[in-house]
């Protein structure tokens, strides 16, 4: 699978940048050329030069750094946001679809419900209720995922479920547990494959964003969000503080959208351009 | 026919491009809020104020050097060492509407704030008049201390002298309403608002602009200017362009502009610049953990370079505070500030049975200045060995915790409602004002206390400022907050504003002189 | 069709109960007394009391959810804590204003968006596709708060070209970049839509035909694939409708734009209960009717969807 996804020019693409971010994230420490807490009133706002590749921000903080240790949040956050969201979906999805009826009905309601809300709206009502954290955006953001993910297992499983094999089991007594997890959501794999990698890029984008409204990221955490924002105020002197991370965001972002448009173009051809906004 | 299609199209681009602004007399303005309510009774920011200074007139209000002048009364007399004042009203006052301002508009006008069923926040600022007290608490039908024996007087009498009352009349919250209309309004008085003042509201597009216009009927010289027109612009760098573009008239330069500014040929000689009546602070409450040991605070305001702050992100256009008082205000005393020395400090914490360091939260509204000082409070106190957590928090959620005192420490500023050294002390520093009164450090200290309050009843101006001086010294040798700094302001105004000066209180202002040239004339 | 849509409309009344209720519990437990952010830097304990009565915040949660559920239908938002005027008043003033930039987005998005998909399919595998492609793809995964920034910053601030903020009186040029900026995402995933969905058409087909047949035959085929590709193209330009709401709080606070964007931000950011609680539900009662007015449509013109959208 991975050599059709590579085939793809693309696919190459999406997963080189994807890679780049990920590596940035795990190897931060290592690669980081200072550290991007260390405060240098002296060295504020210098821009980029050999030592600073990027620059540096008004507290004398190293801009390359803190953007290499910003993948890292941004992959943190995405991550868990969006196996949160992953697991919650998969798991009400099978079970409203599996056994149908009123449970079934409640559970695509509540659906509706969280699909009803602009997202990015829904996200900021949540957190200015249980205040602004990377915890707390990270819950957020993994509730606010669910529905989508719901509604795609759902489907799919009905269609799985009048299969013949599946019914063929099912007659034979085997156990719902059984047949949930060994018949029917396998056959859910290749879609949630799509959909999580495409998920990593909004889950960038809304982090960013949640952070660049200050209800994300908190100081001194470096954020590309956050950087973002507090880099607005000197955009005419210092320019490079708002630019490099919006680069750094619109990179990852895709990275993570043309690798997902590889996995579906290879695993499920029929559904181009389906699915994928920022 | 094509090419006249074309050429007239082009033409209507040229003039819509051509700054439509060519021969307008209207000054353009910025707010970086939007103001809710423009009734006196009820406003509580600083641009609500400034706008309900100009629609409103006080008995007196602050001339651009911060005076107290005459505004709907034209002359007074304090009587019994300050502790009664008659009012002369000016007989050509009149409402936009045209009624004339009567002495009953006066104490109906007071009334409204200080009344039972007030919503106002404000009471304070009457509440030293003789009897208001009874009538807030429904005690009484009337302020006993409030009279208009005739159409045009007013008399005031106050339960015990205080030096800066007529400064507390020239607050937005004692303006002269026309009760009667309203009454009528009810709470559509506060987006319909109408006063005495030179200026009426003539339009607001919520969330887009205000307008005002001059009132016809208003007795001094008439503005200049056919209109005021104040924009709301959130963030600083559209600001920063709209400026530059010559939509705005006027634009307090943000701090990180300013040395691009001043040294821009083009602005600055067209800056204007003045010290605050603002200080700005980290605020440690004093009955919390760690922070209850005075050595302990005086420790984290050696651990934090202040100079070095106001190098960086102030340019080095800001006054380091060594006390609340500002160097502009009668009782600021010069005094040594805390030295920054780290080694001092971890030595202190040590003293005081902390060298390991301790953990504490500063809390925080979401703002960019904010943001950039308290991130680098953070670094330094870390030096220090003490670890940061930085909460913030919008604004009812921060005041609420920090009033109640259920935060560590919180960054805050305090600008000065009218410019007395007492606005600096009584409200921060005062027992009597713990928590939601304004002093939330919680400094409770009798020999403070007794200070302030001498300084408000003497009728010598000179014993009070000295008064206040030590009070302020003893309350700096106690370090209830880590001490910072009284910022500067710079204001850029375009080349083709006359007549401007910068006042020295925000509602020192009423743009009644000032003047816009033509283009034509630059 | 017409029991599709019975349906569909009867389900929508359970989820705008849901969406009420949702709207309510969370604005209900926000942080912060929202008396505090009435008054000023000096207050005193009976003031606060007073106002709370009289906002019956001390109601029980079930009356004061009873209250709000009335309420609303009755369409009474309430009163705004912070301006006193009533919540539905400002939404109507505002909402005009996130219309009429959302409708110049869509109108944007549409314009380019399909004719660079149709000329990118017809110029299949040259350099133009090639570089639309890219372009697009980078432009979907750009943070719209970034690319405000960056507008700004040429064409206001270094060009001098457009005004970089405010609504100007309804002035056209204050309109562009904004709207350009809400209209980014959706231009470009429109134009990749047209393409694709141009490119099914046109290969699958006419392809060899037409090639057998020569280009004047190639344009009619193109005129004809184009009708057909259509269809996706208007579900999504539909539901990024809805999703203008969403880029509208980010776009409106950048632009200093005087909409319901805005207005949401800032009444979240000042803790005004019933104004967040009445401008959420508005925005998701938007949003739900233009989904469903697409997804009608789409049933309408492609009776297949109904059988796999149910649900």
């Amino acid at each position: 699978m991975l050599k059709a996804v590579v085939g793809q020019k693309s696919g190459l693409v999406g997963l080189v940048l994807a890679l780049l971010v990920l590596g940035a994230a795990i190897f931060a420490p290592l690669i980081a050329p200072h550290d991007p807490y260390a405060i240098d009133m002296n060295e504020a706002l210098h821009p980029p030069s050999y030592a600073h590749p990027l620059g540096t921000d008004v507290l004398g903080r190293d801009i390359m750094s803190r953007l290499i240790y910003g993948a890292r949040i941004s992959m943190q956050v995405s991550l868990t946001a969006r196996l949160i969201s992953l697991l919650l979906g998969t798991l009400l999805g099978l079970v409203g679809g599996y056994y149908g009826g009123r449970l079934d009905g409640l559970i695509m309601r509540l659906a509706d419900v969280t699909l009803a809300y602009p997202a990015l709206l829904l996200l900021i009502a949540v957190i200015a209720a249980v205040g602004p954290s990377l915890v707390s955006l990270v819950v957020a953001l993994g509730i606010v995922g669910w529905a989508g993910i719901a509604r795609i297992v759902r489907a799919q499983v009905l269609s799985v479920k009048e299969r013949e094999f599946v019914m063929a089991v099912r007659s034979l007594g085997g156990r719902h547990s059984g047949i949930i997890f060994r018949h029917v959501l396998p056959n859910c794999f290749s879609q949630l494959i799509i959909v999580f990698s495409m998920g990593l890029g909004m889950g960038i984008m809304a982090e960013s964003s949640m952070s660049f409204l200050g209800f994300g990221a908190q100081p001194p955490t470096p954020s590309w969000g956050s950087m973002i924002s507090s880099g607005l105020d000197y955009l005419r002197v210092a320019p490079w503080l708002s630019l490099a991370p919006g680069i750094g965001i619109t990179l990852a972002v895709l990275g993570f959208n043309l690798l997902g448009d590889a996995f579906r173009d290879v695993l499920d051809p029929k559904l181009r351009d389906a699915g994928q906004r920022g | 026919m094509k090419k006249q299609i074309l050429g007239s199209l082009l033409a209507v681009c040229l003039l819509g491009c051509s700054q439509e602004a060519a021969v307008d007399n209207t000054l353009h303005l910025a707010l970086e809020t939007s103001p809710n309510k423009l009734d006196p009774a009820l406003v509580v920011d600083v641009a609500e104020g400034q706008l309900c200074s100009l629609i409103f007139q006080r008995l007196v209000r602050f001339s651009p050097e911060g005076d107290v002048v005459p505004d709907a009364a034209a002359s007074w007399e304090m009587l019994d060492s300050g502790r009664r004042y008659v009012f002369h009203l000016d007989p050509r006052a009149r409402f936009s509407s045209g009624r004339r301002v009567l002495s009953s508009d006066v104490v109906a006008s007071f009334g409204r704030v200080l009344g039972p069923s007030s919503r106002s926040s404000r009471q304070w600022v009457l509440a030293r008049i003789r009897g208001a007290g009874s009538f807030t608490r429904g005690v009484a039908s009337s302020v006993s201390g409030l009279a208009a024996p005739d159409d045009s007087t007013v008399t005031i009498e106050l339960e015990e002298p205080f030096r800066p009352f007529l400064q507390l009349l020239a607050m937005p919250a004692a303006s002269i309403v026309p009760v009667d209309l309203a009454e009528e309004a009810g709470d559509g008085f506060a987006a319909e608002p109408l006063g005495s003042g030179p200026w009426r509201l003539a339009a607001w597009n919520r969330g887009d602009y205000l307008s005002l216009v001059p009132n016809p009927h208003y007795p001094g010289s008439k503005p200049a200017l056919d209109e005021l027109r104040f924009r709301i612009i959130p963030e600083a760098f559209t600001r920063i362009a709209e400026f530059e573009a010559g939509t705005l008239d006027m634009l307090k330069v943000p701090l990180a502009e300013l040395s691009r500014f001043l040294q821009d040929d083009q602005w600055k000689d067209r800056l204007q610049s003045r010290p605050e009546l603002r200080v700005l602070y980290i605020g440690l409450n004093n009955n919390r953990g760690p922070l209850r040991d005075a050595r302990v605070r005086r420790a984290l305001n050696m651990a934090v370079d202040v100079d070095q702050l106001i190098n960086v992100l102030y340019q080095g256009h800001a006054t380091r505070a060594a006390g609340a008082i500002p160097p502009s205000l009668g009782g600021f005393r010069e005094r040594d500030a805390y030295p920054y020395d780290p080694a001092q400090a971890r030595r202190l914490l040590a003293e005081a049975g902390f060298g390991e360091g301790f953990a504490m939260e500063i809390w925080q509204r979401d703002s960019p200045e904010g943001n950039r000082l308290v991130e680098a409070v953070q670094g330094y106190l870390l030096q220090a060995g003490v670890t940061v957590t930085i909460v913030k928090r919008e604004w009812s959620a921060f005041k609420e915790a920090v009033s109640q005192g259920r935060v560590d420490a919180f960054f805050l500023d305090w600008y000065a409602d009218y410019p007395d050294a007492e606005n600096f002390l009584f409200p921060l520093f005062h027992s009597q004002n713990a928590g939601p009164g304004g002093n939330r450090a919680f400094i409770n200290e009798p020999r403070v206390d007794e200070l302030i309050e001498r300084a408000q009843r003497t009728d010598e101006p000179e014993a009070g400022l000295r008064l206040y001086a030590s009070a302020d010294s003893l309350v700096y040798e106690l370090a209830p907050w880590i001490y910072l700094y009284f910022p500067t302001t710079f204001l850029a105004v375009s080349p083709r504003i006359e007549n401007y000066v910068f006042p020295v209180v925000y509602l020192g202002e009423d743009f009644s002189s000032v003047q816009k040239l033509s283009k034509g004339n630059h | 069709m017409l029991s599709y849509a019975v349906k569909r409309i009867l389900l929508f009344v359970p989820v705008l109960i849901g969406v009420a209720t949702v709207s309510f519990f969370l604005v209900y437990v926000l942080p912060g007394d929202p008396v505090l952010s009435m008054v000023g830097e000096r207050y005193d304990q009976a003031t606060i009391d007073q106002l709370r009565r009289e906002m019956h915040l001390d109601d029980p949660l079930f009356v004061q959810y009873g209250h709000f559920m009335v309420g609303l239908a009755r369409l009474d938002f309430g009163n705004s804590y912070v301006t006193g005027r009533p919540v539905l008043e400002s939404v109507r003033e505002r909402f005009p204003f996130t219309f009429r930039l959302s409708l110049f987005a869509m109108l944007i998005s549409v314009v380019v968006g399909v004719s660079v998909g149709v000329v990118a399919a017809w110029k299949w595998r040259t350099a133009f596709d090639y570089v639309t492609m890219g372009v697009t793809i980078v432009g979907i995964s750009m943070p719209v708060f970034w690319l405000g920034v960056i507008l700004i910053y040429f064409f206001s601030m270094k060009l001098g070209l457009l005004p970089p903020s405010g609504y100007g009186g309804g002035s056209f040029k204050y309109m562009i970049l904004p709207a350009f900026t809400l209209a980014q995402a959706s231009t470009a995933y429109v134009a990749r839509i047209t393409r694709s969905s141009m490119l099914d058409v046109v290969h699958e087909q006419y392809m060899q035909t037409a090639r057998a047949k020569g280009v004047s035959e190639l344009r009619t085929v193109f005129a004809h694939g184009l009708r057909n590709a259509l269809l996706p193209v208007v579900t999504v330009v539909g539901t990024d409708f809805g999703s203008y709401l969403s880029g509208a709080v980010l776009t409106e606070s950048i632009f200093a734009w005087p909409g319901l964007g805005r207005f949401t931000l800032d009444a979240i950011l000042k803790r005004d209960v019933p104004a967040i609680q009445g401008a959420v539900f508005f925005m998701a009662v938007v949003f739900m009717t233009v989904n469903l007015l697409v997804d009608l449509l789409y049933a309408w013109v492609d009776p297949r969807v109904k059988l796999e959208r149910k649900g």
